[in-house]
């Protein structure tokens, strides 16, 4: 770097008289103010003669050795032209040449920065058009290589997908159908094996649960509903169907457990699954027969601890298939149901004269009152019981004649 | 409890709610007792036992485990659970302590145990006793009540087999019958209190 400074370039002429630069400047604006009015002359608010000099007087008086052009510069232009070059002439001369060296100096700098920075500058773009070349070429390169690689593994892949999928829908076509007929042949093996029924032996179970070994009416069991549960026959008819429910589902049931369930734990066992079903069957009827279910109140709890179902489960289901099990429970169900509605409707008849709540003697007649009355219940029983047995006898009768 | 309530509640109970002849709870042992090797008397104390038992731990299991648990509507399940349990423990039980009365009562020692009387007892204990006592006490005198009619059963069917009847009424029709008189006899006794 250059170690001068502007102002030693340029020697400055030393001016006694005047104090700082602020001065020198009014004069100028002084000398600029002054003459405009004598050049333009048509200025009615600036050309104010008496006015003026009194203003000016001040600074005239104090600059002391510059009155005497003032006072000539009035007269005429020319006049005021010599004093302005006289007075402004040094001073534009030292700021002149003040700024000539400044510019010199900012120009020197300027160029020297140009010429580096263009240096730079060039060398860059060089070095950038350079790489900018060759990552345009290798790009080029790598992606016309790439197109080349795609289209061909492309093709390739869509050969080799095309292929994979017809072969897998050839073998899930093949493997669907032989599992289909897999699972068909199961299913048939396992429904021959649950439900697969001889229709004699079918029937027989059947007329065994219904008349022959009627659980009610032959083996005299569940003899609580029969005698708690029949006062009227609407009574005797829902809790026979809600057993015969109970029964279908329970044995079933137990059939399907019989290879799991235990010998000793049999009885356990078929007890929790009747009760499972008897729970089932209260909230249906407390949903859907609430007057029904009102109507039997504790009995249809008690058909949990039936000996008719219990007994048809451990006797039965254990040891018949699930189809057996269900005619079964149907069978002896109905059976059941039978008896109820034999001895209910006999209570209802004589106990209130009427059936299924129609009168059938005209109005409140009722044959005999007792029969509503919980000893009326073994009274019909007996009866029932009675006429079960005269046919059996006579049945036996004709048989051994 | 007073002595006055426990007597008013034995009377009800025993004699004018008699659960068989009323009821028609237990019919089923009722109608199976017979003389024939005190069969009555075995069944009938067991039967005490069991109810008794049985209408306690139900009413235990039903206010202080499935009320506090929200679960009242599994009492069925709950209580046929514990009644199967109940069964299998005193099956084992009779067998190993009482062999006469194992061989006594045979085939029909799970019908002692697993009856509508055991049951419907606790049932109707579990929604009608507001207390322990009550409940015990309810158990305890159904039980005595169906003791008390087996008795009398067992002794008219002792008459019976020496009596002729009709064919068609031999065995349980005439049983029935005989059971109908003693209810009809027991209905006498309705109504019948001591307190108001």
């Amino acid at each position: 770097m250059d170690e001068k400074r502007p102002e030693d370039l340029l020697p400055i002429p030393e001016e006694p008289d005047l104090g700082g630069g602020a001065h020198r400047e009014e004069e100028v604006w002084d000398f600029l103010r002054e003459d405009l009015p004598e050049e333009g002359g048509a200025d009615a608010s600036r050309a104010d003669p008496p006015t003026r000099p009194e203003g000016e007087e001040p600074t005239r008086q104090r600059e002391g050795g510059a009155k005497k052009g003032r006072r000539e510069r009035t007269a005429s232009a020319s006049d005021g032209w010599q004093a302005f070059c006289s007075k402004a002439g040094p001073l534009i001369k030292e700021w002149g040449g003040k700024a000539w060296a400044g510019l010199k100096i900012a120009g020197r700098y300027l160029a020297l920065f140009l010429a580096f920075a263009g240096a730079k500058l060039w060398q860059f773009l060089k070095f950038a058009g350079r790489k900018t070349w060759q990552f345009l070429k290798f790009a080029g390169r790598k992606s016309w290589q790439f197109l080349k690689f795609a289209g061909r593994n492309i093709r390739r892949f869509l050969l080799f997908a095309g292929a994979k999928i017809r072969q897998f829908l050839k073998f899930a076509g093949r493997n669907i159908w032989r599992f289909l007929k897999f699972l068909g042949r199961h299913l048939r093996a396992w429904a021959i094996a649950n439900f697969a029924l001889e229709p004699a032996k079918a029937l027989g179970v059947l007329l065994d649960g219904l008349v022959l070994k009627n659980p009610a009416l032959v083996l005299l069991m569940g003899v609580c509903a029969l005698l708690g549960a029949t006062s009227t026959l609407r009574g005797a008819l829902g809790l026979g169907l809600t057993a015969t429910a109970v029964l279908l589902c329970a044995e079933m049931t137990l059939a399907f457990l019989r290879s799991i369930v235990p010998e000793r734990l049999r009885v356990l066992c078929s007890l929790v699954v009747t009760a499972l079903f008897v729970t089932l069957a209260d909230w249906g009827l407390e949903v859907w027969q609430r007057e029904l279910w009102q109507q039997l109140g504790i009995f249809v709890p008690l058909l949990a601890v039936n000996w008719i179902i219990l007994t048809r489960l451990n006797e039965f289901s254990c040891r018949h298939i699930p189809g057996y099990a269900a005619v079964d429970g149907l069978g002896t169900g109905l059976g059941f149901t039978l008896a109820l509605c034999l001895v209910g409707s006999i209570r209802e008849i004589l106990g209130t004269g009427a059936l299924w709540g129609v009168p059938l003697f005209g109005g409140e007649t009722a044959p005999a009152p007792g029969f509503a009355a919980p000893y009326g219940g073994f009274l019909a029983l007996a009866f029932v019981l009675a006429g079960a047995q005269l046919v059996k006898n006579l049945a036996e009768r004709r048989g051994r004649a | 409890m007073t002595v006055m309530q426990v007597l008013s509640l034995a009377l009800t109970v025993i004699l004018a709610e008699n659960i068989v002849l009323t009821g028609s709870l237990g019919a089923g042992p009722f109608l199976r007792t017979t003389g024939e090797g005190r069969i009555w008397l075995w069944t009938g104390l067991l039967m005490t036992g069991i109810m008794t038992l049985f209408s306690v731990l139900s009413w235990l299991m039903g206010h202080m485990l499935l009320t506090p648990l929200g679960l009242e509507r599994l009492l069925l399940l709950a209580d046929i659970l514990l009644l199967g349990l109940l069964g299998l423990g005193m099956q084992f039980g009779i067998k190993k302590l009482l062999p006469g009365a194992y061989q006594v009562l045979g085939k029909w020692l799970p019908l002692v145990t697993v009856n509508s009387a055991v049951l419907g007892v606790a049932l109707l204990s579990g929604e009608g006793c507001p207390d322990l006592r009550t409940a015990a006490l309810y158990g305890l005198f159904s039980a005595l009540g169906f003791l008390l009619v087996s008795a009398l059963f067992a002794s008219v069917r002792e008459r019976l087999r020496f009596s002729k009847c009709p064919k068609a009424f031999e065995g349980y029709p005439i049983a029935l019958v005989t059971a109908a008189l003693l209810a009809m006899a027991f209905m006498g006794f309705s109504g019948l209190k001591i307190l108001p």
